[in-house]
This record gives structure tokens, sequence and C-alpha cells, in this order.
């Protein structure tokens, strides 16, 4: 019997290990996104990898500028990205025609922006604006609609105009908009940026109900801690790129009750690049370049020795 | 997204109501004043025929070869009438049918040896039995022959006998008494009968005029009186020399509208060369329609570059305060329509949500324009059909294509943090286009004129003209304004007040927000400036031809003469303060050149200098006597009696076509030397046209001692009409007063209708103007609003935001008004000789276009004050709300 060598197992290990995000609902990888007119560019992604797996809630965070909406805006289909790959439920999103865009937006994906007023229209009620997106494409269930409006907990709200109802009665007439044709991938872009701590926990057991009771994949682009905190992952983006992931999950400590836990990571991506958190570099005086040491379990990040010394 | 539409309307029922009253308003005024212009049009074309001569509208074919008998002309005449052209045959209508033998000297009378000096013709004239009425004796009857005879007429052989009969007119002139036999060529004629006419004022006379009445004819040394008899049918197989037959055809020019002038005259043509082929082949046409509906066309093709450029302006400005009430709507439609788009709404979608939007309401409203353009007397034309249907179209359009531009790509992503753009090459080549093509065809018209074709009118593209220089104005504008901004700003910035500079920051930042108000203030103030040149110009023209009309503040003629006592009663009417009495005869017959006329008008110039001096006539000095032996005054006369000599040769002043003659021998009717001493360009208040005129010392010797003093006294003063005419001893229309001819000319259907245009179109303007102002001001509120709230919160006070709103405003104001006064005032050197005046001034032509600057300086501050006051009072009313509420408003 011949042992297989070395080249053979690394081919065998390839063959049979999964291509990157290959099952994952939503894949962005090394995804560009440059504006550009005359003379001028604005980079807002440069090289960001991201994998959603299928019913996952997950938020996405970041400081102001990072790229964290136009992210959403490439993930909704109303923008297209410069380079890269991105492919929701298995649609690439850079290859989309116009018609297939417009499906995309009809079927695959639900849309919630961060101003209440501006994602309903105003001069319809609650039931009328949720019927919206089923007139669109042809549709129309009203009871769909009432059942909606009954899961997010609105269904009062239902004759009412946007104007007639508080902000957290909005977003979550909002929400029922976009889940109104059953999309595959809810995209929420500050959804509880304009609302108080009350109406905010509202909404956001909205967006938990719809991933958890549809199955749909929700990604929520946040700044509230609270909903950053309550999601099974949250996504960090610096300079255009994810930096961090920080997962919970649920441990039981050792008198038996449950806590969540929260870990950050920082994100590797395929090339090996790998972005310190900021706080980490400056208390470790670390610039330009590091030393690198690989112990058994782990790789130590040792700050540059002879700069010090100059 | 039918559901969508009636929450819309109603959400955005303010925007779309003013869609709608400007739809309805525009279209009203689209259908409605070319329908206002065909009417005065065709109400011109009438008048067109009013002024020639009674009867030389009229059709008449002739044929002077051959004698008809009376069946045979009617049957001829039947065919005539038949090979006429169907538009010819529509406006004319055989009248009647006349076969006349030329007048000839009646030699006698049987059973008398005196010989007259009455000329007799002999007429047969279809259907004179309706218009005449026997007051002595009956119808002639009783064709044969007479003679030979014995007596006094035993020189008379066998001959034609013909019954005729005469009017009490001519049987009074001519002394004629029923059963009277005249000797008249080789015939002898009967009176059997003596009528009177029946209905005086009938048509059918106007060709029979010498049938009801006689006239005077010079002779060799006398005046001859001829006359016609009316004679039997049967007679008419018994004329001999010269006869012509004659068939008349009423014109009824009411038939024919002003489009289909041109046709007729082409018609006309037509028949003329086909006549000749009808049997017998020497039918010929006489009318006089041809010539005045020529010129009628040229006249039209002028009146209507004048209109279509207050009409093409207003439509203009309209429609782009149109496209910017429908830029208010979509402004407004847009982010409900961006949401739609991300919730999956198709570009179809949305954009047959705002067609359907625009059209509910557009197409009522334009529909209701037709409707109320028909409250309009007038002839739609196919404009006036389209106009309100275009329109309509128009607005939908404007929007969906708004809409499909913003919404193409869904939400799509507009950062604020990039430059806008630069404007294409292809869009500067564009502009240079237009440029080139407006300045090409002002060239164009200024070189050539409209030249109108009398088959398809004028050239489109010319009258397209004022239209295009107007938009090349606006494209020239737009492109140059902001650069004087930007220098004023680099001064401003150099000045410690950050005011100044903010203002015109803002200004020159406007961009494409500013290019809607000066493309439409422009052309607004433009043309309400050039109406308001071409008033004031036209005014004064039409002056200067009542003027001429008159030749002073009133004009006395009269065909039977002016006693000296009467036009001493005239000088003495309470305002009258001179008269200068005058002498003219139409026709003065050259002793040596055989049946040549001259006019010749006996005048003291130096008088009738003084007495018009302050008007726009200029009067030559009278002739020097140079060589001519000098006048001996007669003692006896008395002022205003011509003092009479007798021989000599009298200095002369004369049109410039008799300029070359050494000398003129003209019958007045005694003979009159004239010697051509200095030229005259005319008279034209009794001379019409500005030839074949000798104008000559009012005491010149030679005149007739039998003539009357004067035929025509030109009044100076404020008198009475009437009471010049009953001082005079005259009737009414004998006097016509400066102020009735002026107000003639400028109530004629064309002068009319072109001020009538310009007021409304001005006034029209004037209104669409202040509210393209107002519209940009409420399209840009909220952004100003924004701003002005920010620069606030930095510590702007009240005051300073109102000066920046201002600062904003101004320029753009200012400019469209500085520049649209420019083109206003420079259109009617552009335009040149296309812009004919004489449509409007009884055929005067216009010098140079008078330029009174207060009246279109005025009226475009006006536009540009309001315009800042607007702005001002929509900064003050701003500066109440909260800062905090206008930042949110619209945060995104």
């Amino acid at each position: 019997m011949n042992s297989p060598t070395i080249a053979d197992l690394e081919a065998e290990a390839v063959r049979h290990k999964p291509a990157f995000g290959e099952n994952a609902h939503i894949l962005c990888d090394n995804l560009v996104r440059i504006f550009k007119t005359e003379g001028v560019e604005v980079v807002a992604l440069q090289g960001l990898d991201l994998l959603v797996d299928r019913g996952e809630l997950i938020a996405i965070v970041g400081a102001s500028g990072s790229g964290k909406s136009t992210l959403l805006n490439i993930l909704s289909g109303l923008d297209v990205p410069t380079a890269g790959v991105a492919r929701v439920a298995g649609v690439d999103l850079l290859s989309m025609s116009s018609r297939d865009r417009l499906r995309y937006r009809r079927s695959t994906v639900g849309f919630i922006w961060q101003q209440t007023a501006r994602n309903l229209l105003p001069y319809l009620s609650g039931i009328e604006n949720v019927l919206l997106p089923m007139r669109f494409a042809g549709k129309r269930s009203r009871r769909r609609a009432e059942e909606l409006l009954e899961a997010l907990g609105v269904a009062h709200c239902g004759d009412r105009r946007p104007g007639q109802m508080s902000g957290g009665q909005q977003q979550r007439v909002a929400i029922a908009v976009a889940l109104a044709n059953r999309p595959e991938v809810l995209l929420a872009d500050e959804p509880t940026g304009e609302l108080d701590s009350e109406n905010s926990a509202e909404v956001f057991k909205a967006l938990r109900t719809a991933s958890t009771e549809f199955g749909t994949t929700v990604v929520v682009v946040t700044h509230d801690d609270m909903v950053a905190g309550s999601v099974d992952r949250t996504v960090g983006i610096r300079d255009g790129r994810t930096s961090s992931e920080v997962l919970r999950r649920v441990a039981t400590d050792e008198h038996g009750r449950e806590e969540v836990v929260a870990e950050e990571y920082a994100v590797l991506d395929r090339a090996g690049r790998l972005q310190l958190p900021r706080d980490f570099m400056t208390a470790l005086n670390m610039e330009r370049r590091v030393r690198l040491e690989l112990e058994r379990d782990h790789i130590g990040v040792w700050p540059d020795q002879r700069e010090e010394r100059e | 997204m039918r559901s969508l539409l009636v929450p819309l309307l109603r959400t955005l029922r303010g925007p779309v109501a003013l869609v709608t009253v400007l739809v309805f308003s525009v279209s009203a005024l689209a259908a409605g004043l070319p329908r206002a212009f065909e009417s005065a049009f065709d109400a011109a074309l009438r008048q067109v025929t009013e002024s020639l001569a009674p009867g030389r509208a009229d059709l008449q074919v002739f044929d002077v070869t051959e004698a008809h008998p009376a069946d045979r002309a009617e049957d001829l005449g039947r065919r005539i009438a038949a090979a006429r052209p169907s538009l010819v045959a529509r406006v004319t209508s055989p009248d009647q049918t006349a076969v006349e033998q030329t007048e000839v000297t009646i030699k006698r009378r049987l059973g008398s040896r005196a010989q007259t000096d009455y000329m007799l013709g002999l007429n047969w004239v279809s259907g004179a039995e309706r218009h005449i009425r026997y007051v002595s004796g009956g119808p002639p009857a009783g064709n044969g022959t007479i003679g030979p005879l014995s007596g006094v007429d035993h020189d008379i052989p066998k001959s034609h006998l013909i019954p005729a009969a005469v009017s009490t007119a001519t049987a009074s002139a001519m002394k004629l008494k029923v059963g009277e036999s005249l000797v008249v060529g080789d015939q002898i004629v009967r009176i059997d009968g003596i009528f009177e006419v029946a209905d005086p004022g009938s048509w059918w006379w106007v060709h029979q005029s010498t049938l009801a009445k006689p006239f005077l004819r010079h002779g060799a040394d006398a005046y001859i009186t001829v006359g016609d008899a009316l004679i039997a049918r049967e007679s008419t197989e018994a004329l001999m020399g010269d006869v012509t037959t004659a068939w008349t055809f009423r014109t009824d020019i009411g038939r024919l509208t002003s489009d289909q002038a041109g046709e007729l005259v082409y018609r006309l043509g037509a028949f003329e060369r086909n006549i000749g082929e009808v049997p017998p082949g020497s039918l010929q046409i006489r009318e006089g329609l041809r010539d005045a509906l020529g010129a009628f066309q040229a006249r039209l093709a002028s009146a209507r570059l004048v209109l279509l450029l207050a009409l093409g302006g207003l439509i203009l400005v309209a429609a782009g305060v149109i496209v910017v009430a429908v830029g208010l709507v979509t402004a407004r439609l847009s982010p409900g329509l961006a949401l739609s788009r991300a919730r999956g709404a198709s570009l179809g979608q949305v954009a047959g949500l705002t067609a359907g939007l625009l059209a509910v309401a557009a197409v009522p409203a334009a529909a209701l324009g037709q409707a109320a353009s028909w409250l309009v007397p007038g002839r739609p034309t196919p404009f006036s059909h389209l106009a309100p249907a275009l329109l309509a179209l128009a607005a939908v359009l404007t929007a969906t294509l708004q809409v499909v531009r913003e919404h193409r790509q869904a939400g799509a992503v507009r950062r604020r943090d990039l430059v806008a753009a630069r404007p294409s090459a292809r869009r500067a080549v564009f502009e240079g286009l237009i440029v080139v093509l407006a300045l090409a065809g002002a060239y164009t018209l200024r070189s050539r004129g409209l030249a109108a074709d009398p088959q398809t009118g004028p050239d489109p593209f010319l009258l397209a003209v004022p239209a295009a220089l107007a938009l090349a104005a606006g494209l020239i504008t737009l492109r140059a304004y902001p650069l004087p901004l930007r220098l004023a700003g680099a001064f401003a910035r150099r000045r410690p007040g950050a005011v100044p500079f903010l203002g015109l920051t803002l200004a020159s930042r406007a961009g494409t927000g500013a290019a809607l108000p000066i493309v439409i203030l422009l052309p607004a103030v433009a043309v309400a400036v050039f109406g308001s040149v071409f008033s004031t110009s036209l005014r004064t023209a039409q002056e200067s031809a009542a003027w001429r009309n008159t030749g002073a503040d009133a004009r006395i003629m009269s065909d039977a003469g002016l006693t000296p006592e009467a036009l001493e009663r005239v000088r003495r009417v309470p305002g009258v303060t001179g008269v200068v009495p005058a002498m003219y005869q139409r026709e003065a017959r050259d002793a040596y050149a055989w049946g040549t006329a001259r006019s010749v008008l006996a005048i003291d110039l130096d008088a009738y200098r003084r007495l018009t001096a302050g008007g726009p006539l200029s009067v030559p000095p009278a002739p020097a006597a140079g060589a001519a032996p000098a006048p001996t005054p007669a003692p006896s006369a008395s002022p205003g009696t011509p003092v009479l000599k007798s021989g000599g040769t009298v200095p002369g002043l004369v049109t410039p076509d008799l300029r070359g003659a050494k000398e003129l021998n003209l019958h007045w009717p005694g003979l009159l030397t004239i010697r051509p001493a200095g030229v005259i360009d005319g008279f034209a208040s009794v001379h019409a046209g500005s030839a074949g005129l000798v104008v000559i010392p009012y005491d010149s010797p030679g005149r007739a001692p039998r003539l009357p003093a004067a035929n025509v006294a030109f009044v100076a003063g404020s008198a009475d009409p009437a009471a010049l005419a009953k001082a005079a001893g005259l009737p009414g229309h004998a006097v016509k007063t400066r102020e009735a001819a002026l107000d003639e000319v400028s109530s004629a259907p064309l002068a009319g209708l072109v001020q009538g245009t310009f007021t409304a179109v001005s006034i029209a303007l004037a209104a669409y103007a202040l509210l393209v102002i107002v519209l940009a001001l409420v399209t840009g509120a909220a952004e100003r609003s924004r701003t002005i709230s920010y620069l606030r919160t930095l510590g702007l006070s009240g005051r300073q935001a109102r000066v920046i709103t201002v600062l904003e405003i101004a320029p753009m104001v200012t400019v469209a008004a500085a520049v649209g006064l420019g083109l206003g005032l420079a259109l009617p050197y552009l335009l040149g000789p296309a812009l004919d005046m004489r449509p409007y001034t009884g055929g005067l032509t216009l010098g140079a276009f008078r330029i009174d600057p207060v009246t279109p300086v005025a009226l475009a501050a006006g536009l540009a004050a309001f315009a800042v006051l607007g702005a001002f009072l929509h900064a003050a009313a701003s500066g109440r709300r909260t800062l905090g509420n206008v930042l949110r408003v619209g945060e995104q």
C-alpha cells in the first residue's frame, strides 16, 4: 500500500474543502466600491469580506464613513460594486441585468432605512403601504399584509397613516412592508437610529421575529449598543474592510446559570491579512511593522524592538 | 399603481392645481390668440376690397373683338362661369352680362341741323328691368329700320332704328325727350322711355354708372357730356362699331379666408391663362384683385412675423413656467417614487404613475382651454387645434422624462461630497449650433426680408428667428453669467464682511436651479420690451400717416369747388388758426403728348409750411420764379381769390419721374406751361402715389377763369369738423380731421390686432414672469432655508440672512432683465426690413424705430424689483421658523 505523499494529501484536502463561502446565504469576497467623477475618487469599500449564513441575524457596526451604508446599498441591489464578489441567496449582484435587479428587489431582499418618514409613503395607510410591494410584483394578498402587521404587533396601525403612528410603530410597519414579498434577506440601515430605547426594543423584537418566525436572514447596520449586543454576531467595519467580529453564545456557569458570553475576534482574510484593533496598537506603540512569532497554538505579535531602540 | 393616483393627487393638490391652471390658461391663449389673429386677418382681407375703387375687385371678362347678340352673350356667360376654377367660383358670382356699343357723338337730333356736344353709348344689360322704373314712356321695343328720309334729314339713307331708354339724369343733361330720335353714327336711336334708378345703392349700378348718370369728358376745347342708353335684347344684333361684350362676376371676398388669398391669386392667374381657350378664343380678363391680394399677402406675412414673435414669446415663457411647475410636482413626487423603486417598482411603473398624475392634471385642463378658445370669434387654425394637446403632452412627457432620468437606477446613490460633473462637449456644440443658426437666420432675415411666396407663405425658418434669438441669448447668458459673479465674489472675498461673499457664492453655485428662471425671464422681458418699442414706433408712424392723410389738422375737399366766400367763412370758424387753399386737378392732359395726363396742384407752399409747422411733414420751399415773367397782381384780388393771368411759364416742383422734362404743357383746361424748378416726393394728402404730380404756385397764370378758386382747403386748429363743413357749405364727409384719420388707421383690423396682442401678451408675460420667480423661490425654499438656518447657527443675524437671500436671487434676475432688455431693444434692428409697419399705418413705411427708453427700462426694472422683493419677503418669512425644525426637514 502506497502511503500518500504530502502533495497528495494537500490536493485531497483542497478537493473536499468547500470553496470560500460556498454555503453562505450572503457572500462578499474582496468587495470594492469606488465612487468616481472627474479627478476625484472616494474608495468606500476596499476589499471587504463577509459571510452570513441563512437565517442568521447579524449586526454591522463601524464609525461614520466606514462603508456600512455602501455595503447595505450593494446588498440591497440599489448600488453596484466596482469589483469583487457579492452574492445574496445565490444571486450574483455583479452580473445582474436591470430586469434581474428589479426581480431581486421585489422578491429576494427587503429594506428598512433609518428615517422613519422615508420608509413609508405618507399618503397611504399602514396596510396600503404593506400591499404596495405586492402590487409592484403583481400580487395582492390583504390577508398576508394583515398577518404581517399582526406578527409584528402593529395590527392596529393598519388603517392609520404614518403621520398617525409613533416612530416605533412606523418602523415596525416598515419591517412588514419589507417582508411583504417574503424576501430571503432583510436589510436594515440603523432602524432604531431615530427611536427611544423602548421603541428601539420593540423594533429589534420585530427584526428578531422576522428572523425566527419567517426564517429570514437579517443584516442590521447599527450604532445602537442594545441592538449590537443582542445579536448572535456583530461584524465591525473599519476603513471599508471587515475588521472584527464579536460572537455571542450562551454559556452555563458552574452554578448552572446561563449567561451570554461575547468574544471578540479579529477578521483574517483569505490572503492572511488581519487588522489589529487600534487601541491594541496604540497601547504597545506598534507602527509600520511588527515581529511575528509562531508558537505551538498561537502567533505572537511583538512591537518592532529595533525601532524602539532607535 | 392606480390606487396610488388618488392619494397622490390629494397630497400634491397644490402643485397639481398649479399645473392645471397653467395648462388651462396657456391652452386657452395658444388656441384662442390664433383664432383672434385669423379673424383680424379675414377682416383685413375684406378691407382689401373695400380699399379698391368700387367694382375694381369684381372679375370682368371681355370680348372686344366680336359683337355678340344677347342670346349668344348669355350662352357664352354660362360657359365662362363654368370655366372658373372652383376657388374663383366660390368667391365670384355672375352678376350681369352686358353688350355695349362704345359711346359715339350724337350728330344731331332728327329733324334738326344743330350739332350737339353729347356722346351716347348703347347698352344692353341683363336684368336691367329689375333696377329701373320708367317715369316717362316705356321699355324700348320695336327693332327695325328707317329711311331713306327727306326734308332736313334727306341725307339719312336706310338705317337701323334702335329704340332706347335713358335715365332722367341723362335725359336732362342731354335735353332728351320721349319719342325723340337721334342720329348716332350711322344709326337712328329713338328714345322710347325715360327711367329713374330704382335702387341707387345697389351694387348692380357700379358697373353701369354711365347708364345712370352721364359724365363730363375733356374735348379738344370744351367738356363733352357722355352717357349711355339702354336698348332692348333684340337690338344687340343691330350694334356696330366698337362693341364690347362684358361678363361681370361680382366678388364677395367675405367668402374667402385670409389663408386662401395666395391660392386665389394663383387661380386667377390660371383662369386668365385658360380663358383664351374658351371659344371664341378672344376673351380677356380685367380685375384689380390680384395686385391688391399680392400686396395683402406681403403685409400679412409681416403681421404674422410680429404676431408670431409675440405669441411665440408667450408660449416659450408659458411652457417654461409649466416646466418649472411640473418640476415642482416631480420634486414633491420624487421621495415616494424613490421608495417605490427601492421596494420593487419598475421604471415603467413609476413613469406610468407620473404620466397618469400629470395626465389627470393637464389633459382636462388642455381640453377646457381648447373649449374656452371657442369663445374667441375666428377660424381655428391647425396650430390652435394642436397647441393644447401638445402642451398637455409636453407637461406629461416633461414630468415622465424627469422621473425616468432621476429614477432610472433604483435608489441611485448620489454622494454629496463629489464635485459636479462638467457639462458635456456635445451640449456645448449643440448650444453653439443654436447660436449660429439664430444669427444666420437674423442675417438672412435682414438681407432678404420675409419675401413671402404667394403660394406657400413665408419661410417658417425665418418666422422662427425671433424665438431662436431669444433662446440663443438665454444660452449665452447661462454660460456667461457665473463669470462676472465669480469676479464679484473674488472681490467680495477680500472685503471684511462675510455677507456679500456668501450671497454671491450662493448665487454662482445656483447651477441648473438658476437656468430655468433665466431662460424664462429673458424672453419675457425681451418680448415685453419689444412690444413696448413696437407700440411706440407704431403710434408715431400712425400719427405720421394721419398727417399725410389729411395734410393738416383738417382737410376740406369738394369737387364742386370752394368759393372765396366759403374759405372766408371757414377762417372765421372758432378754433381755426389758419387756412391754406389749394386747387388740385387729377387729370390735366398734356397738350403735346396725346393721351398723357398729369396731376397738378396749385398751392402756396410757404403758407402751407407755416400751417403745418410742428408736424412730421417736410414741405419744400416754393419754386423760385426764375426767368418766368413777373406775375402782375390784379389789383381787385381779395385774399383767397386766385389771381388769374394768362400765358407765360410758371415754375413748378415735379415728382422724380418728371425730373427730366424741360417743359410741361398742360391743359387746365387753358394751356399752362410749367418749367420744372425742383423735385417734390409727392403730396400724399391729395395725390395718391408719388409720380405724375406737378406742384405750382397758387396764383399761377393760365388757370381757367371758369374754375372755382380752390377745391381743397387745409385747416389748422382744433375746429369742430361739423362746423367746418357747415361754414364751407358742404356735406360732413367733405371734411376730414387728422384725429379721424388717426382713428381710422389705428382701428384698422391688423393695427388693432397687433396693438391688442402686444397688450394682452405683455400682461400675460408679466404674470408668468412673476409666477416663475415665485416658483423659483418655492422650489429652492427648503434648500435655501437649510443653508440660511445653518449659517444662523453660526451667528448670522436675521437681517444678514435677508441680505444673503436677496444677493442670491438678485444677480440672476438682474442679468435676465438686463439681457432681456437688450434683446428687446435690439430685436427691431435685428429683424430689420422684415418688420413692415405698412399694414398698420395705411401703407406708410417707417424710417427707423423710435425708442422711448423709459417704458422698457421701467418694465424690466419693475420685474427685477418684484423678484428681489419676493426674495426679501421669502427670507423674512423663513426667518421666523425655528432653526431646529428647518435643519431637521429633509434630513437624510
